[in-house]
């Protein structure tokens, strides 16, 4: 007799849990990633890419610097436009504790080193995937887009669009270094 | 002569021998000679009534054959040919059950269902088509010839049941439970009766070669009203074309416009066209009602079936459910997933008709769980069995008039 | 707590059987004038003790038919609704990138009904909660009434007695009373039992005959069937990795990583076909290469080493398959010819006396950096795909797609200075002229140029084939499920068991036969044995008395 009832109560658990995990399933776990594009005080969604010199890198890398991601392309003039204040920030604060990272939403390796060579970018510039993970990841569709993101690695604050307002831009970095 | 219209020609003829099989089946029912229990009547005309029949499918499988010839390919790719072909599958199931039960009432039944079928399917476009790529696969042969095979098992639950219930509702009774027995009866019949209205008015309609042609300005878009447009599209939409009669019969034409929430270039059509099929079902229904079967249609119908045993009716309703549903089950679910799978990449899709088979599937599941396990016999069984034919039509026909998706390509 | 029964025959019966298992004689009182209820042969189903606990009760509710049935019902009506509008899912993403919110899809193609339906989640439907909830409360209750159900009825038909209690046979549906036969009908009944392909259970003073007990099985059968199926589902959706679905650009001409996969495809070639005289396609199909990529993967810096692994025509209801990942036809387009890949030509700068001096291709997606021709080495030092000049004078590119190819090249080789010449090329003859590559490579004095030698150097893409790929790694079970239900139908409906159980009493003999479908093919069955046998009568005759009063009763209502 008991040996039944134990037999039930196990049937039964099973088919509890696996409700209980549909519910959970809907209720949180889907949250994140229906609504997908991450908002300000969300974790940045981490990547590795390769860089110029054929180097990964790792966003959760610079966990503990303030990290701005520029998400941009040759081809875009407004992200040529900004280029020159990256690189002035980058040069103001990089012993501070700040990282650049440019991420070129394709991979013409010759198109991009001349663009770099040409304007003199010394912050590093990584290629996203060729399907575009990380703009994907990131919800970019107009480029330029720059998100500045804490050291803890959530997200601080970002703008979309360009070229980019050097005065919110450096006193944001400013408000976040650790 | 060619193929094509031979072919066209043998599912006419088929058409008129069902027709004529019908009259026989009827006759061995209520004709002289069984009032009078002439000897040999009802066994002359059952064999009138089921020679008729079996010469009626040898034209309709002589048209699936010639069709199939001439297009080179099985012709059960669009509604016309998917139609015809679950006529087609009907015929051969009632001839089958006929030799297994020799009841006459079951081809009187049965052969009339095949023959409004075979009309209703000839409503839509009847042109040979080559097959688009996603047909190009040999599971058009196996799944669709399956499923429609399936599902004219349960056509002949549905006659079964039917029957059964005419037998049993007592005309004569007052209470409330024969009266809601007859009010329901009179509504399925009515159902079936429209599909017939509906044939004829766009066959008379056709007839007389008078189209109605509504356009948008630079003629890209237009709807053709077969039936006069009682109701027309909204005019900021579409207008009557120039070419087009305004009046029909001295009535201007649109009389009025559809409301402003049919959208798109057909809803009003379609609204149109249940306009005229309901009202002169109604029409003729009053009439009917005034004239040959002023206690209803049911009350008329349900004279033809007083020799009948209801319990035999019952198991045959019942037995033809249970063959078909595997049968359905395979062709309409297990096919139609493997197919799914090799052309779209899933099993399944969650596309319209998928769903709607499989709530085919669920509703006959149901049904034999409450046959089975709680004992619904009688009359509660027949009542699902009609109800379950009503859900396979409008998984055939009415998904595709009125939801489309990806089975779109076998809509009008 | 009493847990037995026993009948007069001697057999100890469980709680709350209503027949007893062996002698079929009723353990509670029954109405006199009604057929015995044979469903699950009267004994007791698992789930109906007394005194319940809370697990019981909730075990009861599970393994009740009627629950089962209104959960099928919820199913089938909620299931319905979500055919209303398309559902979310059929609002494709390409590459991930979605073309219209499905809010907005919602409210502007149905109004006000369009965004109601979208609020109640009804435009997601199939992938619910409250669908999936459904669907294990229906496992559940599969599972349940399995369970209560099967292993009593083993227990019952497994110790049968041929022996029946005359009330369990005068209440069976088909039953027979005689009272005079010949002594010999004995062998003849069973002889022609057995031909009827019957087993025939002969003891003292009765006969027993069965066929197609497996039947009974059938419905257990398709519930496991359908516990398989799923229990695959919920996997399906617990698993991610076992599933993948998404639909890819493949640009003709062009090798392109797979996302989330090891692959690399390549799009030869699109073909559109149309049939003869109509507007109606005939062919979509893309002529591809399959690529395993062995290292160097998506590592824009170094060419990927590639393996390839297979070719062919992926067509609509042909997908490529390998390795569980399946490639299918989904859509296309046709675009205005754009250059992929040039087959270039390096030659003397000197018209007169042109020389050539090798051939290489030239990419206009990604060009290689470097490139080694005869006794020359050219390094490519830019490339914009759309040239132009910017407002400030410096060259740069408009867009991301090769409309205006300009490339800038140093080459070292003979008689060249160590520092290398730069020279430009634009394979467009409009470019060509309009930035005047011959005179800038005369300026810089540069002894070579690129050129190609006729069109058949130039390498066009004119379609985007769009595929769909896919992996699905639960599919056999999913599959085995509905095979394994299909076969427990078949059982269960295509065949029936019947048994017969006939009993004698002196010259007195009863006959009761029981069927659990299928009653008129069995009646006519059993009505053929007993002519063979000797007896004379009639089909009707062994309709049960009971029944036929029945039937007389209602006709005169």
């Amino acid at each position: 007799m008991n040996q039944k009832r134990w037999f039930r109560i196990v049937i039964l658990l099973i088919f509890l849990v696996m409700s209980g995990y549909t519910l959970w399933n809907h209720f949180y776990h889907d949250q994140v990633s229906v609504t997908g594009i991450p908002k300000i005080g969300d974790p940045a969604p981490d990547f590795e890419l390769y860089n110029l010199e054929n180097q990964k890198i790792k966003l959760s890398g610079y966990s503990g610097k303030v990290v701005v991601l520029n998400f941009w392309g040759h081809w875009c003039e407004p992200c040529q436009q900004e280029m020159p204040t990256f690189e002035k920030v980058w040069n103001k604060f990089k012993d501070k504790g700040l990282v650049i990272i440019g991420v070129h939403l394709g991979q013409e390796a010759v198109t991009v080193k001349h663009f770099v060579d040409q304007y003199g970018i010394t912050f590093p510039i990584v290629y996203d995937t060729s399907d575009l993970q990380t703009a994907h990841a990131y919800g970019i569709d107009p480029i330029p887009d720059t998100y500045i993101i804490k050291p803890d690695g959530t997200i601080a604050d970002f703008r979309i669009g360009g070229p980019i307002d050097p005065d919110w831009l450096a006193s944001t970095i400013q408000n976040n270094l650790p | 002569m060619n193929l094509e219209v031979f072919s066209s020609n043998s599912l006419l003829i088929s058409f008129f021998l069902y027709l004529i099989s019908f009259f026989g089946f009827v006759w061995s029912i209520v004709g002289k000679g069984s009032l009078t229990k002439a000897a040999n009547h009802t066994e002359r005309w059952n064999r009138i009534g089921f020679g008729f029949g079996l010469a009626a499918w040898l034209a309709h499988v002589t048209f699936f054959l010639t069709r199939w010839a001439a297009a080179g390919h099985i012709p059960t790719s669009n509604m016309f040919e998917f139609m015809t072909f679950l006529a087609m599958m009907i015929g051969f199931t009632m001839l089958a059950f006929y030799l297994y039960s020799r009841n006459a009432i079951l081809g009187a039944f049965s052969t009339p269902l095949a023959a409004i079928i075979i009309a209703f399917a000839s409503v839509f476009p009847r042109d040979v088509e080559p097959l688009i790529p996603a047909l190009q696969s040999y599971w058009l042969k196996i799944h669709v010839t399956t499923a429609a095979f399936g599902e004219s098992f349960f056509a002949i639950g549905f006659a079964a049941g039917l029957m059964y219930l005419l037998r049993t509702t007592d005309y004569s009774a007052k209470d409330a439970r024969s009266a809601r027995a007859k009010r329901w009866l009179e509504v399925v019949l009515s159902v079936v009766m429209s599909i017939i209205v509906f044939c004829v008015l766009v066959f008379s309609f056709k007839a007389t070669g008078v189209t109605y042609i509504f356009q948008n300005a630079d003629a890209s878009k237009e709807a053709v009203y077969v039936l006069p447009p009682l109701v027309g599209p909204n005019p900021s939409e579409l207008t009557l074309s120039e070419a087009s009669p305004n009046s029909w019969n001295g009535v201007h034409v649109p009389l009025v416009q559809a409301p402003s929430f049919m959208k798109g270039k057909d809803a009003a059509r379609k609204f149109n066209t249940v306009i005229w099929t309901t009202v002169i079902t109604a029409l003729v229904y009053g009439l009917l009602r005034l004239t040959v079967a002023r206690r209803g249609l049911g009350a008329v119908l349900s004279r033809m079936t007083t020799g009948l045993d209801p319990e035999d009716l019952d198991e045959l309703s019942y037995r033809t459910i249970a063959i078909g549903y595997p049968i359905f089950a395979l062709g309409g679910l297990l096919f139609a997933m493997i197919w799914a799978k090799e052309a779209w990449g899933r099993f399944w899709d969650n596309d319209p008709k998928e769903v709607w088979a499989a709530i085919v599937f669920l509703f006959y599941t149901a049904y034999l769980h409450l046959r089975l396990s709680r004992g619904w016999l009688g009359a509660k069984s027949a009542w699902l069995t009609v109800i379950g034919f009503l859900i396979v039509m409008f998984t055939l026909v009415g998904v595709n008039l009125v939801i489309s998706g990806l089975h779109s390509y076998a809509g009008v | 707590m009493i847990d037995s029964v026993k009948c007069e025959c001697g057999h100890a019966n469980p709680t709350e059987t209503v027949l007893c298992e062996s002698c079929g004689k009723p353990l509670i009182e029954l109405p006199e004038h009604e057929l015995l209820e044979m469903r699950y042969d009267g004994i007791a189903r698992r789930s109906q003790r007394t005194n319940p606990s809370v697990t019981d009760r909730i075990w009861r509710f599970f393994s009740s038919v009627k629950v089962a049935v209104n959960l099928i019902i919820f199913t089938l009506l909620l299931s319905s609704v979500g055919t209303i509008f398309p559902q979310e899912s059929t609002l494709i993403t390409i590459d991930g990138f979605k073309e219209i919110s499905p809010e907005e899809y919602y409210s502007s193609t149905y109004g006000a009904a369009g965004e109601l339906y979208y609020a109640f989640g009804f435009s997601h439907t199939y992938s619910s909660w409250w669908l999936t909830l459904l669907l294990i409360l229906i496992g559940t209750s599969l599972v349940i009434c399995s369970l209560d159900r099967i292993l009593p009825l083993y227990r019952a038909l497994s110790k049968q007695q041929a022996k029946k209690h005359p009330f369990f046979l005068r209440r069976q549906r088909l039953s027979l009373n005689r009272s005079s036969f010949e002594e010999s009908w004995n062998v003849q009944f069973l002889l022609a039992a057995k031909k009827h392909g019957y087993k025939t259970h002969e003891v003292e003073d009765a006969i027993f005959l069965e066929k197609n007990r497996f039947s009974r099985w059938g419905p257990y059968i398709n519930h496991i069937g359908l516990i398989v199926f799923l229990i695959a589902l919920v996997f399906r959706s617990m698993v991610p990795d076992w599933t993948m679905d998404q639909y890819n650009a493949f640009t003709e001409g062009e090798i392109r990583q797979v996302p989330n996969t090891p692959f690399y495809l390549e799009n030869k070639k699109f073909t559109l076909e149309y049939y003869p005289n109509e507007s109606i396609p005939k062919l979509f199909q893309t002529d591809a290469v399959l690529y395993k990529c062995t290292s160097n993967c998506d590592n824009p810096n170094v060419d990927p080493t590639l393996k390839e692994l297979m070719t062919k025509p992926i067509r609509v209801n042909e997908p490529l398959e390998y390795d569980g990942y399946s490639f299918y036809q989904y859509q296309f387009s046709i675009i205005p010819p754009q250059l992929n890949s040039i087959h270039v030509t390096l030659r003397s700068l000197n018209l007169k006396n042109q020389q050539t001096y090798g051939q290489f291709t030239l990419s206009l997606k990604n060009p290689k950096p470097e490139y080694t021709v005869g006794e020359y080495h050219l390094t490519l030092i830019d490339y914009k795909p759309d040239f132009s000049i910017s407002a400030d004078k410096k060259p740069t590119s408009k867009t991301q797609n090769a409309n205006a190819p300009g490339f800038v090249f140093q080459v070292n080789g003979p008689n060249i200075p160590a520092e290398g010449k730069k020279f430009m090329y634009f394979p467009l003859p409009k470019d060509k002229a309009f930035y005047r590559e011959a005179d800038l490579n005369a300026k810089v004095g540069s002894p070579v140029e690129l050129g190609v030698n006729g069109m058949q150097d130039l390498n066009f893409a004119t379609a985007i084939s769009y595929l769909n790929v896919r992996t699905d790694r639960v599919l056999p079970w999913i599959f085995a499920g509905i095979i394994l239900f299909l076969v427990g139908v078949s059982i269960g409906l295509y065949w029936q068991h019947r048994r017969v159980w006939v009993r004698f009493d002196g010259s007195n003999m009863i006959l009761g036969a029981h069927t659990n479908k299928n009653w008129l093919g069995f009646r006519r069955e059993l009505y053929t044995i007993l002519i063979k046998s000797g007896l004379t009568l009639d089909e009707r005759d062994l309709v049960n008395s009971i029944e036929q009063e029945k039937e007389i009763s209602n006709d005169e209502s």
